[in-house]
Order: structure tokens, then sequence, then C-alpha cells
């Protein structure tokens, strides 16, 4: 049940209306079994993975809790963090592992063919591990204390707007919301409605869009040189954006119409003045989590400018393979760490108030295209693609004008569908810009009637005459 | 909560309401912007049907017939009106049968030539279904209840693009080649063949990627649908046959004549109706393609109706007989 389907939103109609009817005591049942009709309407075999690593941090979270001893408590946090490593490395990593010692035996003259398993990585298992790992280690930290109620556990586990792609929340943060019994609240209700909206436009809209244009390139980048090349990476940066927050803030609007509030998962992130920046505000349950279990516990900053430049690189690694396994995913994160411990030398540890006008402009610009180009390395199904890439994006480039026209023709990115993408892209930059200052949908919300509803009318009619014909079965995300 | 709902009825009707005043527009301030595209000889095809009278000879299927039939050759050999239903096989087998239903009198011989007999009975390209319905909203009854959701969705882009069309003064289509109304004759066939358009047939056919002719599969719910047309068609007077499509065949071939006999015999057992061919009479050397697996050039069209009256006068005398 993908969120962008019709089924999805009549789920989420009949479950709402059923919420709101039944009484208090009843809802948390009903949002359990409801999270595990929407897993199993991916495949009823993931909802046994999810039970058992929901069971098991459940167990080990009282285990700690109860247990006075510290290497007791320490040796089940172990334990634990072991046991969702193995199954994540089962599910994820096997085959990248096999392939690779098997590149590494074949390097040195022994032919060896790697072993393959046939599996399907199980929906969400990067986000509901490592959701999992973060209780834990919040229980044993006594952060958060852990919780008794099973039932309210596997809510916190399973709640299936974040089930799927995030964001990942936490304990002290989600499980009081699950456990108190809001009554409906009409103005986060229909701020949820809003908020889901937004997010179709973008995944639907610009994402799917875009979509068909990067489709190509990734799939054979050796097909295009020059300004196509390019053209599909800046593509790809607000394909990838608006594919993912789209999801979040589809994830965050059904969670509102609960009565739920779920972690804010991305602020604008292309108008970010560094790299630094940008990973505040991109991906940030992920970020947070890195920093709070990864980063900090390694040392932070606080050992000395080697240490914290090894932390950044370890923590920025980890966030690569976490996204895939793959060692392009792996370098795409060094880069990032990288890109960071180069930003702690060059730019002033504090906010710099003169970043305005033009060097802000410039600053942000520059931040998005490293972006772009480090997303490259995401994208690619290879090096070799990506390599590609690289060494063929400026082919052509001594005559301009001819450069860029071949790479837009390449790319069948033709004059209409420029004209119908422009305002959609105009739309996406101001929503963000003015949500960098202030909430926007509040802002809307607050204006006279007869405006808000021309906003409405307005956006619903763009929405209508540029949604495109296909619109893609899964999110970007998905497969993380 | 009541407010909340109300609020979702309220949206949801706006919803309903905007995507009619958008169709509203197009229909009356855009305009037909593929008038005289490809698609758009469904109106003069549907105009010949109405206009003939007695019983007449009806063609039915994919653009192997709008590129593959001399329906001028096969009307003076048969002795009855014809008019070639073929157009783009991406409306789906049931969208091109639903043309011919209104206009099937009592006397007439309805000729089925799909290549394909396992499709759903759905549209299989909504957007292409919307440039051969255009604005005529006479033609949108072809549209089967089933198809309604895709065809909405597809909606937007025909009006996109008609928009577009019409403010950049781009519409109405006529690419002047094959692929345009004009290409047509008055039967329905594609005249307009021109030597540039033509593809090299060892490239095409050596490319695996292209070269993808395989035996149809045969599929329940066509068969069914076949069968309930039979029905229609015999309940007004009328008869319905089932004949061959061209098949490239040569070198890069992936079959051999027995498979198409198991074809055969299996539609046989299928259908309700005769199936008048014999399918390796219509195996042609990738020389008479013109720029698909499925589109002949002159001389392959002439061989091909040759055999398609050959195929009908030894049924008709089957029948006699």
């Amino acid at each position: 049940m993908i969120f962008n389907s019709i089924y999805y939103l009549l789920f989420v109609l009949v479950v709402f209306c059923i919420y709101w009817k039944i009484p208090h005591r009843l809802r948390c049942g009903l949002i359990l079994i409801s999270n595990y009709v929407y897993l199993a309407s991916w495949d009823l075999r993931y909802s046994v993975l999810l039970s058992f690593v929901t069971i098991v941090s459940f167990g080990i979270g009282i285990y700690i809790e109860k247990t006075t001893e510290k290497r007791y408590r320490k040796s089940a946090v172990i334990f634990f963090i072991c046991v969702s490593i193995a199954i994540l490395f089962f599910f994820k990593y096997f085959n990248f592992t096999s392939r690779t010692i098997a590149y590494l035996i074949s390097s040195s003259g022994r032919k060896t063919e790697p072993l393959i398993l046939d599996i399907t990585l199980p929906i969400g298992i990067s986000f509901y591990t490592f959701q999992a790992i973060g209780y834990v280690l919040d229980v044993f930290r006594e952060t958060t204390s852990a919780e008794h109620n099973l039932g309210y556990y596997a809510v916190f586990m399973s709640f299936f707007p974040q089930l799927t792609s995030g964001p990942i929340a936490r304990a002290g943060d989600l499980l009081p919301q699950i456990k108190s019994y809001p009554e409906f609240d009409y103005k986060k209700a229909t701020y949820g409605l809003k908020q889901m909206a937004w997010g179709y436009f973008k995944k639907i809209v610009i994402a799917d869009t875009i979509s068909q244009f990067t489709g190509k390139v990734l799939n054979d980048p050796s097909r295009f040189h020059g300004f196509a090349l390019l053209l599909a990476a800046f593509q790809y940066s607000i394909q990838i954006y608006c594919d993912f927050s789209g999801y979040s803030d589809v994830a965050c609007g059904t969670a509102k119409l609960f009565g739920i509030e779920l972690t804010v998962n991305f602020r604008s992130p292309y108008y970010s003045q560094s790299i630094r920046e940008f990973w505040n505000r991109w991906h940030i349950s992920l970020s947070t989590w890195l920093r709070d279990y990864i980063y900090i516990p390694l040392g932070g900053n606080r050992k000395g400018n080697v240490r914290r430049n090894i932390n950044l690189l370890i923590t920025f690694l980890i966030s690569g393979l976490w996204h895939g396994a793959s060692w392009t995913y792996v370098l795409w994160g060094l880069v990032h760490g990288l890109a960071q411990i180069v930003e702690n030398y060059i730019l002033p540890k504090k906010k710099d108030k003169s970043s305005r006008g033009g060097l802000w402009f410039l600053r942000v610009v520059f931040v998005f295209f490293f972006c772009t180009l480090t997303w490259v390395l995401f994208s690619a199904h290879s090096f070799n693609d990506a390599l590609y890439f690289f060494t063929h994006l400026a082919d052509g480039i001594s005559s301009p004008v001819t450069y860029l026209h071949d790479g837009f023709t390449d790319l069948g990115f033709g004059k209409q569908a420029f004209a119908f993408m422009l305002p959609s892209m105009l739309l996406l930059m101001l929503f963000d810009y003015f949500n960098t200052k202030e909430d926007v949908i509040n802002r809307i919300s607050g204006m006279r009637t007869s405006v808000r509803w021309i906003i409405y009318i307005s956006f619903i009619l763009w929405m209508l005459i540029s949604v495109p014909v296909r619109t893609s079965s899964e999110f970007i995300y998905f497969q993380f | 909560m009541k407010r909340f709902f109300r609020k979702i009825l309220i949206i949801t009707v706006s919803v309903i309401v905007l995507f009619f005043i958008l169709m509203l527009i197009n229909y009356h301030f855009v305009g037909n912007q593929y008038k005289f595209n490809y698609q758009a000889s469904l109106l003069d095809k549907i105009e010949r049907l109405e206009s003939i009278e007695g019983p007449k000879l009806i063609l039915i299927g994919h653009s192997n017939l709008a590129f593959g039939m001399d329906s001028e050759m096969l009307e003076k050999a048969i002795g009855m009106p014809v008019v070639n239903l073929g157009l783009h096989g991406g409306l789906g087998n049931a969208f091109h049968e639903e043309i011919a239903k209104p206009y099937i009198r009592k006397g007439d011989i309805v000729i089925i030539c799909h290549s394909f007999f396992a499709d759903d009975g759905s549209i299989e390209d909504p957007s292409l279904a919307w440039i051969t319905v255009d604005n005529n909203i006479k033609l949108w009854r072809i549209i089967s209840i089933k198809d309604y959701w895709n065809m909405i969705k597809a909606y937007p882009k025909y009006f996109r693009d008609s928009l577009y069309m019409k403010i950049t003064g781009t519409g109405n289509q006529d690419s002047g080649g094959s692929y345009s109304r004009n290409a047509f004759n008055k039967y329905g066939d594609v005249v307009v063949k021109p030597e540039e358009g033509r593809m090299d047939p060892e490239v095409f056919f050596g490319d695996t990627e292209s070269n993808n002719v395989e035996v149809p599969r045969i599929g329940d719910t066509c068969v069914r649908r076949l069968n309930d047309l039979n029905e229609f068609i015999t309940a007004r007077g009328a008869t319905m046959l089932v004949a061959a499509y061209p098949i490239a065949y040569g070198e890069y071939s992936s079959f051999d004549r027995s498979d198409f006999y198991r074809f055969k015999n299996d539609l046989d057992i299928s259908l309700d109706c005769d199936v008048i061919s014999d399918y390796t009479d219509y195996f042609f050397g990738y020389d008479l393609f013109y720029d698909t697996k499925l589109h002949l050039t002159a001389e392959g069209t002439y061989k091909r109706t040759k055999q398609l009256i050959e195929d009908l006068e030894s049924w008709k005398s089957q029948l006699q007989g």
C-alpha cells in the first residue's frame, strides 16, 4: 500500500473514522492492528521480522531498567545491538559483503564466485532497527524509562505513517503521545491534511515528473554526455528531495490526523549555507540519531580536532552504509564527512551574521552544487557509472550554446516540460524559502478566508494540471 | 469532527468541480488540437461506418490493418463495402472492438485481426485514448467504465499537451507523413508510406529488442470477450470471423511453423467463431515490413490482402459446401 495510492488514502480515512469514534482505551489496539495490516499489505512475512525486533527490544529495555549492575546492562545493550546489526547484515549487507570478499580474492588471482542469497530487503528495516537501537540506548542511559506495556511499545515500533521510511522516532517523543488520549484537534487535523497535500504535490507533481528524465540517465548514463548528465544531476537533486521530503510530509500529516506529532525531517535543506547546516536540515531524524548514538559516544568534538575529524568520518561512513549496501554510498558518506572537516577549518564556528545577501546566495548555491554532484555517487548503480558521469560532464562545453541545447534535447526536456515544471519549481523554492522564516502552512491558515481559498483552489487546479500520467510506484527511500 | 468532515467534503467537491471546469475549458477554449493526428482518422472511419446502409465488411484490429490492408482490392474481390477500423494497438483490443459495435447490422461480416489475445480488456495507453477521442464527446462512449479511473488520471497530460499546443500554435498535428489523418484513404488504410520512413529490415529485425515477434498467448478474458462479441454480432444477424495478422519470419525468428499451427488450433478450440486463416500463410519476409514488425510495405500489403481474400473465399466455399 504505497503512500501515493488511492488505497492508502482510503485506508487512512477508514482508520481515522474508527479511531475517533471508539473509546480511548481501544485506540491503541486499533492503531496496532492498522500498523500490521499496512505492513502485511506489502508482505505478510515482514511483520514477523518486525514483531521479533519489537519483542526482543521490549524485553531488553525492561531487563536493562531492572538490572542494577552496569556490566549486565551494558552486555544487554551490546547483545541487542549485535542482534540488530546481524539482522541488518543478513538482509541488507550479506550480498554486498560476499561480492566484496569475492572481488578481493579474485584480485589476488584466485577466481571466486560470490555467494549470493536470494532475499528481498524487508520494507522499513533500516528505520525500525535504528529506532529500536535508539530506544534501548535511551533506556540504558536513563534518558527514557522502559515501556512496560507491549501494546504501546509495539505501536511505537510499528506506527504505520513512519514505518516504511521514517522519520526515525525517539521513544521519549512518540511513546508519551501514544499513551496519552488526546481529544480531536481540528486545527491539528486540518494542518495534517494540508501537510499531506503539500507532500503529495512534491512527490507526484515534481519528483515523479522529473523521474521521467532522470530515470533514463540513471539506467544507462553511457548513452548521454555533456550537459544532459549535469541537467540530470540537478534534476535528481530536486527529485530526491521532493520524493523523500514529500513522503515525510505525508507521514507527518497522517500522524497529525491521529493527534500525533512526528519529528520534523526536513527544514528547507537546499537553503543551507554549509554542509554542516545541510545535515541539520536534511533527514533530521537520521542525522540526530547518528549524532546522539554514534558521533557523541565516539567523543564528538570533545577530544581535539584529530579525534573530531575521525569521529565525523566514522559517522558519515556509517551514514553512507546505512543508505545502501554499495561502495558508492560509502564514498558518498565519506565525501560529506570530508567536506565537513574542511568546513570546520575554513568556516567560522558561530553563525556568521554577515552571511546575508550576496554571500548568503553564493553559499547556498555552492552547497546545492556540492550536494548535486555528490548525489551522483548516491544514485549511480556502480563506480563506473559515477566515473563516467564525472568524466563526461563537460563534453562539448567549449561551445556553450550547443552544450546547453544538446543537453536539453538529449534528455528530452523540451520547452513544454520546462514550461510546466517552472511554476512548480518556483512554488517549491518560495515555499521552502519562506519556511525558513515561518511555518508557511500556518501562515496561510491564518489568512482571510477569501485569500486562503484562492490559494487552495489555485493549488488544487495547478496539481490537477501538472500531475503526470505515470506516477512512480515507489519512493526512493523505501529501498533503504 | 463534523467541521473536519465538512472540510474534507468541500475539498473533495472542489477537486471534482475543478476537474470538470478544466474539461469545460478544454472543450470550449482549447479545442481539438489533435484534429489531423493519425488517431483522428477514427472520425472518418466511423463516418464511413455510418454512411453504409447495406451489408459491409468491417475489419477490426490494430495498426497491422491500417498499415497492411488494401481495402479497395478486398472490396472488389468480395463485392462488399469495406471499412478498415485498424488503429494504434496501444488502445487495446476491447477499445477497437467497441468502436464497431453500434454500427453492426444484418449481413455484415466482422473480421478480427488482433495481434495479441491475452489482454485484460482495458485501455493500454489512456493518454493515447484521449488523443483518439479528443473533444469528440460522441466517441467517449467507447470508453468502458473500468477504464474511467485510468482515463481520469491521464486527462491532465492530455489537457496540458492541448493547452501547450493551443498557446504555441503547434496543434492539429498533421505530420505530413504516414502518421496523420491525411495519410488514410476513404476505406481507412494508410496509403502514404514515404520511402524515408522505412526502416532497414536487417537492422530492425537483427536487433533482439525490436524483433520481439513471438507466438501470442491466449488469455481467458480476451476469449470470453470475443465470444461475447460473437454472440452480440450473431444476434444482429452478422458474422464474426478471426483472421491472421502479418508475422515477420526469417533468420532471426525464435519460432517455427508448428508453433503457429498450435496457436491456431488453440484459437479454434477457444473461440466460438471461425478462424479463417492459417497463420503460417501470413509469414512474410523482413523486406515486406515498413517501419515496425506489424506494418507492411505496399508489396506486403498486397500479399496480405490477397491472402485474406483467398481465406475468405475458401471460408465461403466451405460454408456453401
